[in-house]
């Protein structure tokens, strides 16, 4: 078994695997990419996949508007219509997109459809093949970022499928209490607005472990990386740091996205703690951004349901690379037989594969049902030694942030995750409870014109809770 | 006859004076003479017929030791030769220096020669001795004659007091109205420029202006600008109280000004010009609704009233309309917890660290536009009060200063500010 003490997840938003790797290989029987005839319909019409010949910020920024990610918005990108038990068609991503509300441009069908080639996203592909690169791994739930956030640090969403419902804290058990209860070290690195921050069980020690994401890299280098690791990324634009987020959220820039997960790579693959790390690079959920793989039925992580819904349905694919001296080269990693109808066991990877992966290193109980079926990563982990080193580091040009470009985009109205997080920073405590009372705190009903607003505050929020 | 035991021997002439023995000559020295007989001025002769051994004596009514003259007044010298004389052909002077160019005049009624002490572009050179390096408002000066011949254009100071002693009277360098008059204006100035340097933003950068002006961060070209305006108009008053001279303005004093404000000038469009995280913060706090200082100290005043309210006892607050109070506060608060946090990069570190220093630390290209500028404008004081005039730099160290101010001004937009 491989020796590896140092598990590093990085979560970026909203992003399909099609749309981000659907092209990495061609796609047959051992990838499960695109074959480029898969289509939506509208008007009449079939609109295939495709995508742009060139890369440049409009390209990079596909799909804009933001497609909806409502748990109604998804039940209609996969049915088409009304949820039913039949293997979801896949065939609904363009007309829930046009049905989306007037947003500040014209919604072009075709955007959901569209899929970036390896060039047009060197980082996340080049590592995908150098290391290994999950062809089946879903969503948790055909859900919102919340709900897939906290699967991935509980193992559930208590049955809620939208992140506006959630009682704050969220009282789930986390893994990062389990890991702490167990002597394990953890951090969470972020770079705004860390959404894990609601976990119920963390408030206490949140100031100990919570650092912003240069730490990640003095940790790296110094060696002192913690057992688990969770990144965030920038949710925000920042203008006083003239940053952009990195998130990978539609319509934001993906090559900031691209450099995010080029900088984690280089501080882990020239950390002395190399050999012993595990680095899983994915995204919460799909976004609305097309995927042609079906999502197989799933184990309920608890008896919780809402609109309908058990959580017995994995949300749609998303990116999913693993990078470890111990994985080989070109690796494709799955843990289940291809094809529709598929109901399992075994099961595909999702979000809880992490916790199982993390449970079987450290010998920690399963938080969940779901985690309890989830299949590990450990299995990708295939030579006897930590031998393939990779490339020394990446580097990705991203495009220059001016303050004007950077005000413009602060100007805008949050999007639907901005605004959840700057009512979810708003009702933090001004700091860290000393004790925690069982009641749950109303959300803040606030609602920032803009983004530069809804930054500043929940940022100057969340320093204050976490004392930073 | 006694001689007033002032005079002491000029060694120079003992010996000549011993030789002829002639009567101790009268030397008057007297301020604003103008009088009828001078203008007349009677034929004279062209050449006294004892001058050659004769000294100079002081006015019966002014002693030299009482006797206080500046630039532009009178000095008469009484001879004590029956005849008149050609005065053109006497030249004085001045702590045994000739002074030239004061058209001297025979006042045949008081049987003297009077000098205008007037300074010249002719004589300047003669003045410079005579005033330079300056060391308090008044200095003692001796006073002798020399005789211009057709033979000797160029005479020695040969006619002295009796046994060759040279009577004395005190030179105002600085008239003491006058140097009130520019120290007043000089102090005016300073006042003007660096009085208000710490609490207003005439020094500093104003790049960020949600700042307050005494945090704002000082500017090396506006600094560099202040000091050569400073030194310059401080020479300018200087030497015009000295020399009652409008004209002494030089050309390289005029180029030093135009480089350093050139350099300021510059300093602004590149900062305008380029994308700095200043633009940034101030954008950011824009966005934030915070423009300016002003804004600030309305949040403040704001959060102030807020809490007032909460704490007041005579007006008990609904529960929700505390709770609303409590969350403008917090929202205010934050505002300015972000406000703080932008500024704080870019907030005065002190005089020098603003000037010699971006955000990365020290910089090179700063520190040797301070160094030169010191270097110079230490020359330049020097030069101004040793000369009485402002330096003739040359052109080269002039280039020097520019290229040292153009150096900064290009490293200025790769620059973290």
């Amino acid at each position: 078994m491989a020796a590896i003490e140092h598990v590093v997840v990085l979560m970026l938003e909203n992003r399909s695997f099609d749309s981000m790797l659907g092209k990495l290989y061609p796609a047959g029987p051992n990838f499960n990419g695109l074959t480029g005839l898969e289509a939506n319909s509208y008007g009449g019409q079939p609109l295939p996949v495709w995508t742009s010949g060139t890369m440049d910020a409009d390209v990079a920024s596909t799909p804009t508007p933001d497609p909806g990610e409502l748990f109604t918005d998804m039940t209609f990108q996969l049915f088409g219509g009304p949820a039913g038990k039949a293997p979801p068609s896949m065939g609904g991503f363009v007309g829930n997109y046009m049905a989306q509300p007037a947003a500040d441009r014209p919604f072009d069908p075709r955007s959901v459809l569209h899929y970036f080639t390896p060039e047009q996203v060197p980082i996340i592909s080049t590592l995908a093949k150098a290391f290994g690169v999950c062809d089946q791994w879903h969503a948790s739930a055909p859900c919102q970022t919340w709900p897939n956030r906290f699967f991935v640090h509980t193992g559930t969403a208590l049955g809620y499928v939208n992140n506006s419902q959630f009682p704050i804290p969220f009282p789930a058990p986390s893994i990062f209490h389990q890991l702490q209860t167990a002597g394990r070290s953890w951090r969470v690195y972020f770079h705004d607005v860390p959404q894990s921050l609601l976990l119920r069980d963390i408030w206490l020690s949140a100031p100990l472990h919570y650092r912003f994401f240069d730490q990640f890299l003095v940790d790296a280098n110094n060696g002192v990386l913690p057992n688990y690791s969770f990144i965030e990324p920038r949710y925000f634009t920042d203008t006083i740091l003239r940053e952009i987020p990195n998130d990978e959220h539609p319509p934001h820039n993906i090559m900031f996205g691209e450099q995010l997960i080029a900088n984690v790579y280089n501080a882990v693959r020239n950390s002395p703690c190399w050999k012993k790390t595990l680095l899983i690079i994915t995204c919460d959920e799909h976004g609305g951004c097309f995927d042609h793989a079906p999502p197989p039925n799933a184990i309920p992580p608890d008896s919780h349901n809402q609109e309908g819904f058990d959580f017995d349905r994995y949300g749609v694919r998303v990116p999913a690379v693993l990078v470890s001296p111990y994985i080989p080269a070109g690796s494709i990693i799955r843990a289940a037989p291809q094809g529709v109808p598929h109901d399992g066991p075994p099961y595909p990877f999702d979000h809880t594969s992490i916790l199982a992966t993390l449970s079987s290193l450290f010998n920690l109980a399963p938080l969940t049902a779901r985690v309890r079926a989830a299949p590990n990563l450990l299995s990708a982990l295939s030579l006897p030694l930590p031998i393939n080193d990779g490339p020394k580091s990446i580097t990705v040009t991203t495009p220059t942030t001016t303050t004007t470009t950077a005000s413009n985009k602060a100007k805008l109205p949050p999007n639907h995750m901005q605004t959840n997080l700057a009512r979810m920073a708003a009702s933090l405590p001004v700091s860290a409870p000393t004790q925690i009372t069982p009641e749950p705190i109303p959300m803040a009903d606030v609602t920032p014109p803009t983004v530069a607003v809804a930054a500043a505050n929940a940022i100057a929020r969340v320093k204050s809770f976490l004392n930073l | 006859m006694a001689l007033p035991s002032l005079f002491r021997p000029f060694p120079a002439v003992t010996a000549a004076a011993n030789r002829v023995k002639l009567p101790a000559f009268l030397l008057a020295l007297f301020w604003g003479f103008t009088t009828p007989a001078m203008a007349a001025c009677p034929a004279l002769t062209t050449t006294p017929a004892k001058l050659m051994a004769i000294s100079c004596l002081t006015d019966a009514q002014n002693k030299p030791e009482n006797l206080s003259l500046s630039l532009n007044n009178d000095l008469g010298v009484v001879l004590n030769t029956a005849s008149s004389v050609d005065a053109s052909t006497f030249v004085l002077f001045l702590n045994g220096r000739a002074v030239d160019g004061l058209d001297p005049i025979y006042d045949a009624s008081n049987h003297r020669i009077v000098f205008h002490l007037q300074r010249t572009p002719a004589n300047a050179a003669d003045w410079q001795t005579l005033l330079g390096a300056p060391t308090g408002l008044s200095k003692a000066v001796a006073v002798s004659l020399g005789v211009r011949t057709t033979t000797s254009p160029h005479p020695q100071p040969t006619v002295v007091g009796i046994n060759g002693i040279e009577p004395s009277f005190h030179f105002q360098t600085i008239p003491m109205i006058r140097f009130a008059l520019a120290t007043l204006a000089i102090g005016v100035m300073l006042l003007l420029v660096w009085g208000s340097a710490t609490r207003t933003t005439i020094l500093k950068d104003n790049l960020i202006p949600q700042i307050e002006p005494k945090r704002q961060p000082y500017s090396l070209g506006r600094w560099q600008m202040a000091v050569w305006f400073s030194l310059v108009f401080a020479s300018y008053v200087f030497l015009f109280i000295l020399l009652n001279d409008p004209n002494t303005l030089s050309e390289q004093a005029l180029m030093l000004m135009g480089i350093s404000g050139g350099t300021a000038l510059a300093a602004v469009t590149v900062d305008a010009a380029k994308d700095s995280p200043s633009h940034a913060a101030n954008a950011g706090l824009q966005l934030l609704g915070i423009k300016s200082w002003t804004d600030v100290v309305r949040i403040k005043a704001e959060i102030f009233d807020r809490e007032a309210q909460l704490a007041s006892k005579n007006v008990p607050l609904a529960k929700e309309a505390a709770a609303q109070l409590t969350l403008e506060i917090l929202d205010r608060r934050m505002k300015l917890r972000t406000y703080e946090e932008a500024i704080t990069p870019f907030v005065s570190g002190g005089w020098f660290a603003d000037i010699a220093t971006d955000l990365n630390g020290p910089a090179l290209h700063r520190i040797q536009v301070i160094c030169w500028t010191f270097l110079l404008g230490g020359i330049f004081l020097y030069g101004v009060w040793h000369d009485l005039a402002m330096p003739q730099f040359s052109y080269t160290l002039l280039a020097l200063m520019g290229i040292s101010s153009a150096g900064y001004i290009g490293f200025k937009y790769p620059e973290s500010q």
